[in-house]
C-alpha cells in the first residue's frame, strides 16, 4: 500500500509537468505584449525604448522560450509563480489567500450533493419501480440538465429578493458568528452542489440496485439478519465504492463550477479571480491561479485513488 | 402461397432489423419520444425565426418600451433593457446554441473516433502515447481550462466551437478506444483480416460499425453538454459579442435585472434547460433502445 502511494505520487510529476507546459506555452501564444500591459500603455502610444528594455528584461522575456519555462518551473515549485502584470503583487499567495474561500464553497456543494443523494438513490433503489423512484430518476435527469448559474440566479430571486430570506452575495464574515457564514453559504453551495446531486443519486441508484442483487446480500437475508442492518451494512458499504470514485471526478466539475457561481454570488474565490483577470488580460494571475487548481484537481484524484483501496480491500496493487 | 402454419422455426417471426428493433424499442420510452418532440418544435422554431416572430433580435432597440414584462405591448415574453424583444431574442439565440452543440459535437466524435480507433486497434506505444495525451487533457477541469483557452484566443462565437472542440474529443477517444478493443477480438474480425483486407477497410468497414451505438449516444449527450458549456462561457462574457442574441449572454444580461425584471434572466435559462433536458431524455432513450442490456 505504502509502495502504492509513493509510486502514484510520482506519476502524477509528469501529469503536473506536461500540465504546466501547457499552460504556459498556450499563454506564450497569447497575442498583445505583455511588456506594454505592464508599463500600462496601449499599444499605438509610444513607449521609450530604454524603459521598454528594461521591463523586458526584468520579466525575463528577453530568453528563449525553453529557458523561460525552466525557470518558470523552478521558481513554480519554490512557491513563486511571478508577479501581477496589474497590480504586481505576487501571485502565489494572492491566489492561496482566496483558496479557502473556493475550498470552503466546494466542499459545502459536495456535501450538500451527499446529503441529498445517497439517501434520495437508496430509496430509489430500494423501491425500485414505485413512484419514489420514478421521481427521484426524474428529479434526477432535470438536475443534471439545469445550468448552474440560472439555477443560482433563480435561488437568488427566489430566497433572497422575494422571500427575503437568505443574502444574495458575498461570503459570511467568521466574527458575525456561524449562522452568518452558514446563511451565505446556503444559496451558492445549493446552486453548485445540485448537478452533482442528481448525478451522484443515479450512481447511486444503479450501484445500490446492482449490489442488492449479489450473493452476499442474499446469504445476509438468508440468515435472518434485519433487512435494516442487510441494507445499510453490507448493501451501502459496496454500492458507495463507484460513487466515491466519481466523486472524485467530478471534483474537477465542481471546480469549473465554481467559476461561474462564484461569479454569481459575488464570492471573493479563486474562480473569481480567475474571471477577472482575464478580463484584464493579468497573464501571470491566470497562468498561476489555472496551475494552482489543477494541481488541486490531481491531488484529490490521487487521494480519492488511494481511499478507493481502504474502502475496497478487494483492490489490489500490487498488480499494476 | 404459402400456409403460415407451415413455416417453422425462424421462418415465421416477422423480418427485423437492428435499426428496426431500436426504433421500436425507442418509441416505448416516453421521455425520450417527449424529448424528441421538444427538441423538434425548438429547433423547428429556431430555424424559422421569422415566421413566429415580427421583431428583429438585435436592432429592434426602443428604450421607451424597456423592461416590459411578459405579455404586454404584444411582446410575448416581454423586452430587455435595450426594449428588445426577449422571445424574438430566445428564438434567433437558439440558432447559435444549436449550431455550436451541432458543431462540437461533430468535431468531438470525429477527432475522437479517429484517435480511438487508432488507438484501439494498433495499440502498443501508439496507443500508450495516445491515451497519455488523453489523460493529461482530462487531468484538467474541463471548464477551467476551456476558460484558459478562451482568455488566449479571444472572445468569439468560433474560438468557442474551436475551445470547446479542443477539450471535448478525449472522452470520445476513450469510448471508442473501449469499444474497439472488446470487438477486434472476434471472430468476424479475425476472418476479415485473414481474408487479407488493409486495416482501414477493417477498421471502418467490420470495426466502427459495430461500435456506433455508445458513439451514438455520447454525441446526443455531448450536443447537450456543449450548450451548457457555450453558455457559461458566454454567461462570463468570454463568448460571442454581447450585443448578439445568445442564451448565455442573455442570462447575463439578465443577472442585473434579477429584481425589477426577473423574466429577463427566467426564460433563456429555461430555453437551455428544456434543451439540456430533452438531449438528455433523447441519449437516455438511445441508450436503453441500442441495448436492452445497459438499462438500469
Amino acid at each position: 500500500m505504502r509502495i502504492y502511494i509513493v509510486k502514484r505520487l510520482l506519476q502524477a510529476v509528469p501529469t503536473l509537468l506536461v500540465i504546466s507546459f501547457l499552460i504556459f506555452s498556450i499563454l506564450y501564444l497569447t497575442p498583445g505584449d505583455p511588456v506594454l500591459l505592464m508599463i500600462g500603455s496601449s499599444e499605438t502610444d509610444s513607449v521609450d525604448p530604454a524603459v521598454y528594455e528594461a521591463v523586458r528584461r526584468d520579466l525575463g522575456l528577453d530568453k528563449p522560450f525553453f529557458v523561460r519555462y525552466v525557470d518558470y518551473i523552478g521558481n513554480a515549485v519554490r512557491g513563486n509563480l511571478g508577479r501581477s502584470y496589474l497590480t504586481n503583487k505576487e501571485v502565489f499567495p494572492t491566489v492561496m489567500a482566496r483558496m479557502p474561500a473556493t475550498l470552503q464553497l466546494t466542499l459545502t456543494a459536495l456535501l450538500v450533493a451527499v446529503l441529498i443523494a445517497i439517501p434520495l438513490g437508496v430509496l430509489a433503489a430500494l423501491k425500485q419501480g414505485s413512484i419514489w423512484d420514478n421521481i427521484a430518476t426524474f428529479m434526477a435527469t432535470i438536475g443534471v440538465s439545469l445550468p448552474r448559474f440560472w439555477f443560482g440566479i433563480i435561488l437568488i430571486i427566489f430566497f433572497s429578493l422575494r422571500l427575503k430570506w437568505l443574502p444574495s452575495f458575498g461570503i459570511g464574515d467568521p466574527s458575525r458568528g456561524i449562522v452568518v457564514v452558514l446563511k451565505h453559504l446556503l444559496l451558492p453551495a445549493l446552486a453548485l452542489g445540485t448537478s452533482l446531486a442528481a448525478m451522484l443519486t443515479r450512481m447511486t441508484r444503479s450501484s445500490m440496485i446492482d449490489v442488492l442483487n449479489q450473493d452476499y446480500v442474499r446469504v445476509a437475508r438468508a440468515k435472518g439478519l434485519k433487512e435494516r442492518i442487510v441494507v445499510y451494512i453490507h448493501a451501502l458499504k459496496n454500492a458507495l465504492i463507484p460513487v466515491v470514485t466519481v466523486l472524485g471526478t467530478q471534483f474537477g466539475a465542481l471546480l469549473g463550477g465554481a467559476v461561474v457561481t462564484e461569479t454569481i454570488f459575488a464570492w471573493p474565490g479563486v474562480g473569481r479571480l480567475a474571471v477577472n483577470s482575464i478580463a484584464r488580460r493579468d497573464f501571470p494571475m491566470i497562468q498561476g491561479n489555472t496551475l494552482i487548481i489543477c494541481t488541486g484537481f490531481i491531488l484529490v484524484n490521487l487521494i480519492v485513488d488511494i481511499l478507493y483501496g481502504v474502502l475496497d480491500p478487494r483492490i489490489t496493487y500490487k498488480k499494476k | 402461397m404459402i400456409n403460415k402454419q407451415q413455416l417453422i422455426g425462424e421462418e415465421s417471426l416477422p423480418v427485423t432489423s437492428m435499426w428496426k428493433d431500436t426504433v421500436r424499442r425507442y418509441k416505448q420510452n416516453k421521455l425520450a419520444v417527449l424529448g424528441l418532440v421538444i427538441i423538434t418544435i425548438i429547433i423547428i422554431m429556431c430555424i424559422f425565426a421569422p415566421l413566429f416572430t415580427a421583431y428583429d433580435p438585435v436592432l429592434d432597440m426602443n428604450l421607451k418600451d424597456k423592461l416590459l414584462t411578459p405579455g404586454s405591448n404584444n411582446h410575448l415574453l416581454g423586452t430587455d433593457d435595450y426594449g428588445r424583444d426577449i422571445f424574438s431574442r430566445l428564438l434567433y439565440g437558439g440558432r447559435t446554441s444549436l449550431i455550436t452543440g451541432l458543431m462540437v459535437a461533430g468535431i468531438t466524435m470525429i477527432i475522437g473516433v479517429f484517435i480511438g480507433c487508432i488507438s484501439g486497434y494498433f495499440g502498443g506505444w501508439i496507443d500508450n502515447l495516445l491515451m497519455r495525451i488523453v489523460d493529461v487533457v482530462l487531468a484538467f477541469p474541463f471548464l477551467v481550462l476551456a476558460i484558459t483557452i478562451m482568455a488566449v484566443l479571444g472572445p468569439s462565437q468560433r474560438n468557442i466551437i474551436i475551445t470547446l472542440s479542443l477539450v471535448g474529443w478525449p472522452s470520445f477517444a476513450r469510448v471508442t478506444r473501449g469499444q474497439i478493443l472488446s470487438i477486434k477480438e472476434k471472430e468476424y474480425v479475425e476472418a476479415a483480416r485473414s481474408s487479407g483486407f488493409k486495416n482501414g477497410r477493417i477498421i471502418f468497414h467490420h470495426i466502427l460499425p459495430n461500435a456506433l451505438a455508445p458513439i451514438i449516444v455520447t454525441a446526443t449527450m455531448r450536443i447537450g453538454s456543449t450548450i451548457l458549456s457555450a453558455a457559461s462561457l458566454n454567461f462570463l462574457g468570454l463568448g460571442v459579442d454581447a450585443s448578439l442574441p445568445e442564451w448565455g449572454v442573455m442570462l447575463n444580461q439578465g443577472k442585473d435585472y434579477m429584481s425589477l425584471a426577473p423574466h429577463l434572466s427566467f426564460y433563456p435559462g429555461l430555453a437551455i434547460s428544456l434543451t439540456v433536458l430533452s438531449m438528455n431524455w433523447i441519449g437516455d432513450g438511445l441508450r436503453d433502445a441500442f441495448d436492452p442490456q445497459m438499462r438500469k
